[in-house]
């Protein structure tokens, strides 16, 4: 009797450690996509990333650990060719509409391999761990991508790309009146911001 | 009888206390406690440049990468750097007609460093002693030859590497993305010959273009937002002892720069290049044949040879 039991618990055990088990990061695939993603505008941005981390006795301050590095992203923002359909394009007798796909951050290169340590302390018991400054470094990446969106390059993007595709289509012979739309953004409150989608 | 009770009565106060510690929160929040936060700074926007870029292809891969095997790497690597260092530094002081002291200031010495070898800044290693101290630098160019000035160097920072190898264990995984693009200034200027016409179709040739090669890998490889919760790290720390979780960034910086060159090996040996023109012309195929409502056909030379 004793030993159904213990083997019950046993299993009731196992079963509610594995149901406690985290579930895994987003699934991802390893290789290579095509994609046609036309960049029009490419922005430097500068970022002083400040980590710092302190210790506490009794809510004194016993020590402080920081990291600053000076930190480039490179953000190129544009549109994906391939979302064009076949519709977004009409031609009439005397003028031409073409609907491209919402402007979007294409590309965002936030290196760490290319950060600049400017100032680096440890303090008493505190040091940065490696885990706390990649912590960090996407914390501020992060920001960045937030901060993209408050810029207002919504429309200096799309600019661009009217500019390209009207010589684009002059470039073809077009004579007539071009008239170029944009669809909506996925989300209008963050139009910029690049999500990962699966296709 | 009544020792039992005593011992299951003593077992159960035990559990009690110990649950109503760590509910308090005693010794985890209010006595010690460890905060790490991102201080605010400012985002500054440098430039906006205006481009034409198509990107065409992207290969998203993940690498392990040791410390150990980072300094192979560089010690592979010292000659060939030092011939760069050579070209850019030395020998055109040498064949100065103002001489070379005045040729090699320190402020000009760091200036050349930093902006010519931007990446090679990264190998802080290789070059502490030129970054640290130029005129140390100076005088050793000046009172050796080429050739000694490049082995005594050479010779040097090899026992650097070697001393720094061996005490080393720290190994990442790494996941990043390599992209390939056009600059379709570029694409315009190789098209060989338009309006090849045969029935409908329209050939169009192009010469032999050669992508743009980027790899970067960024704190997120899968950036966590509203839609995906869990998010991806660029960098994953596989094996570290006490020493060298410790923040230690030039060794850090060595080993991000070397995944980052694996990465892109791995990209290239799997044919990038070649899914990048693929990839390009038959983009460009689908553009124009709907802008035009005509057959358009993207032929490289290769393909068309």
């Amino acid at each position: 009797m004793l030993k159904k039991t213990f083997a019950i618990l046993l299993i009731l055990m196992l079963g509610a450690a594995a149901c406690s088990k985290k579930p895994d990061g987003a699934q991802w695939v390893s290789g290579f996509r095509n994609v046609a993603k036309l960049a029009t505008l490419e922005i430097q941005v500068h970022k002083i990333v400040n980590i710092e981390k302190q210790k506490r006795f009794l809510g004194i301050t016993t020590g402080t650990a920081s990291q600053v590095v000076s930190s480039r992203a490179t953000v190129k923002i544009g549109i994906d060719l391939n979302e064009l359909k076949p519709g977004d394009l009409e031609i009439k007798k005397d003028m031409i509409k073409l609907t491209l796909p919402p402007v979007k951050v294409v590309d965002l290169i936030y290196p760490p391999s290319q950060f600049e340590l400017l100032e680096s302390k440890s303090g008493f018991l505190a040091s940065l761990t490696l885990a706390e400054i990649e912590k960090g470094y996407q914390d501020a990446e992060t920001d960045i991508r937030m901060w993209l969106n408050n810029l207002g390059l919504q429309q200096t993007a799309e600019k661009r790309n009217i500019q390209f595709f009207t010589n684009f289509l002059r470039t073809l012979g077009y004579e007539r009146e071009i008239y170029i739309d944009f669809a909506p953004a996925d989300n209008p409150h963050m139009p910029l911001i690049s999500y990962w989608r699966e296709k | 009888m009544k020792r039992s009770y005593i011992i299951v009565a003593s077992a159960a106060l035990a559990v009690l206390i110990l649950l109503a510690i760590k509910l308090s929160g005693i010794f985890t929040g209010s006595l010690f406690s460890t905060q790490v936060r991102l201080e605010r700074t400012m985002n500054k926007l440098d430039s906006i440049l205006e481009v034409e870029e198509l990107i065409s292809t992207e290969y998203y891969g993940e690498v392990f990468v040791t410390l150990k095997d980072a300094y192979e790497d560089l010690k592979r690597q010292l000659p060939v750097l030092y011939g760069q260092l050579e070209h850019e530094l030395v020998v055109p002081a040498l064949n100065d007609s103002t001489g070379p002291a005045l040729r090699f200031s320190p402020d000009s010495c760091r200036s050349i460093l930093s902006r010519k070898y931007a990446h090679l800044e990264t190998y802080r290693t290789l070059f502490w002693g030129y970054s640290r101290n130029p005129d140390k630098v100076l005088g050793d160019l000046l009172n050796q030859t080429q050739d000694e000035f490049i082995k005594t160097k050479l010779d040097r920072l090899k026992g650097i590497v070697k001393s720094q190898q061996t005490s080393s264990k720290l190994s990442l995984i790494a996941r990043g993305k390599t992209r390939a693009y056009f600059n379709l200034a570029t694409v315009k200027d190789s098209i060989l010959s338009a309006h090849i016409l045969e029935r409908d179709t329209t050939y169009i040739h192009l010469g032999l273009l050669s992508p743009q090669i980027v790899t970067a890998i960024n704190p997120w490889f899968i950036y966590r937002n509203e839609q995906i919760k869990e998010g991806v790290p660029g960098y994953q720390v596989v094996n570290k002892d006490a020493g060298q979780d410790r923040m230690n960034y030039r060794r850090i910086q060595l080993l991000r720069v070397y995944a980052e060159k694996m990465l892109q090996e791995q990209a290239i040996e799997l044919g990038l290049e070649e899914r990048a023109r693929e990839s390009l012309l038959s983009t460009l195929e689908g553009l124009l044949n709907m802008m035009t409502g005509k057959t358009v056909v993207f032929k490289d030379v290769l393909e068309a040879a």
